[in-house]
């Protein structure tokens, strides 16, 4: 169900609306003219989310500022040109009915309104905007993981140089325990003697380059 | 300019709408009941579907069902139109498979009206779903990526206890592994500017 910000300046008319709307559940917010709707969107939009209308439908002849100026007038507006509005246009003339869109309307219904065009149309604005949402919530999380990739890009390329130490400091212990095996089989045991201090000394510096790192002491 | 197939049984009146699509530059696809569209559909993949609700063999409702619950057309705009409307509940039957509909007598200008709202929303479906599949390709990179750090480090700590139970052998043969791993997984990222 949506939060339906109606506007028109007829009484009669947006009694009918609005019991419309909220026939079908729709919560409503009401505005006699776009002046008025204006200030209600601009009261609402420092508290984020919540108390925003999901979509304006209003009236399109209005007296102190119409739809189409009202249409007009948000579009300009950082902060409300992503407001969903339907218009209710008139029904007489293509040019009339296309009015709405031309202001920059998302969608409009021609007059007399009837309810299940209405239904439509506020059903297809629910959906729009479920869609832009998405569609927000993905590109956040695209530059998340684009970050996490930039992250795991510099981890990789430690990693991949720690793997290229290690394999050098591997291949010289390597030689250096089978020069003390050497020296072992020639009966130089001095030597080796050494040569396998040495090799114990590299071992525990490799163990202590790889080994985690202790956590800190919450005692301490 | 889009490609739209029409869904219309009566002669006459397809010929109307073919032409008014037409008028609005759109590739017209035509098809006389819900079956042949479906197959239409599937082979020429049109980004809307305007079909009337009433027609033979497989009927507006029946069509909507089929298209939805084919992945091939996913984000396809169905505008539907239909003589009686009639209450919400009816709507909201017709709305369950279809985007939008229309009533009959249809005005030439309502009905490209409708087809270039539905075309919006259906762009806007082709970037949601765009946005998707890339995050979950990146997503499954990164977790790719990140299993085989993790293998990448567990090979360095194999090879150090190794070449501490003097197996140097050993130790060189945890460490070309578990390199191989880390080249293999780099090789599988994919980086916002193409480089891995």
């Amino acid at each position: 169900m949506a939060r339906v910000l109606l506007v028109d300046d007829d009484e009669d008319s947006r009694q009918v609306l609005e019991a419309i709307l909220r026939y079908e559940g729709h919560e409503v917010v009401l505005a006699a003219n776009g002046r008025q709707a204006l200030f209600v969107l601009q009261q609402a939009t420092p508290e984020p989310g919540a108390s925003l209308p999901d979509i304006v439908f209003s009236d399109i002849q209005m007296p102190g500022m119409s739809g189409t100026e009202f249409c007009r007038t948000i579009r300009k507006d950082p902060a409300l040109r992503d407001t969903y509005v339907i218009l209710a246009t008139g029904y007489d003339t293509p040019e009339s009915r296309t009015e709405g869109i031309a202001s920059g309307a998302d969608d409009y219904v021609g007059k007399p309104v009837r309810a299940d065009e209405l239904h439509a149309r506020i059903r297809l604005a629910m959906r729009v905007r479920g869609l832009h949402r998405d569609v927000a919530e993905l590109k956040r999380r695209l530059a998340e993981g684009e970050r996490t990739a930039r992250e795991l890009e510099g981890f990789a390329a430690r990693t991949t140089k720690l793997r290229g130490d290690l394999s050098e400091k591997l291949g010289s212990l390597l030689d250096a325990s089978r020069r003390g095996l050497e020296e072992v089989r020639r009966g130089e045991a001095k030597p080796a003697l050494e040569t396998m201090e040495r090799l114990a000394g590299a071992i525990e510096a490799l163990r202590a380059s790889v080994a985690p790192r202790e956590s800190p002491n919450p005692e301490t | 300019m889009a490609t739209v197939l029409l869904v219309e049984d009566e002669e006459v009146q397809r010929k109307v709408l073919e032409a008014t699509l037409r008028s609005g530059n759109h590739q017209v696809l035509l098809s006389s009941n819900g079956a042949q569209a479906l197959v239409v559909a599937k082979d020429k993949r049109p980004a809307i579907i305007v079909a009337d609700y009433n027609t033979p063999k497989v009927n507006g409702a029946e069509l909507c069902k089929k298209v939805r619950a084919d992945k091939s057309l996913d984000g396809v705009y169905i505008l539907v139109i239909t003589a009686e409307a009639g209450d919400s509940k009816r709507i909201d039957s017709i709305l369950a498979g279809a985007d939008d509909f229309l009533r009959k007598p249809v005005q030439k200008d309502e009905l490209l009206n409708r087809v270039e709202i539905g075309l919006k929303v259906r762009d806007l479906r082709e970037e949601a779903s765009e946005l998707r599949r890339k995050a979950e390709r990146q997503e499954a990179t990164q977790e790719a990526l990140v299993a085989a750090l993790e293998a990448a480090v567990r090979g360095f700590e194999s090879a150090a206890a190794r070449f501490a139970a003097e197996d140097p052998d050993g130790a060189h043969e945890a460490l070309r592994s578990s390199h191989e791993e880390l080249r293999l997984a780099l090789s599988r990222v994919v980086l916002p500017d193409g480089g891995a």
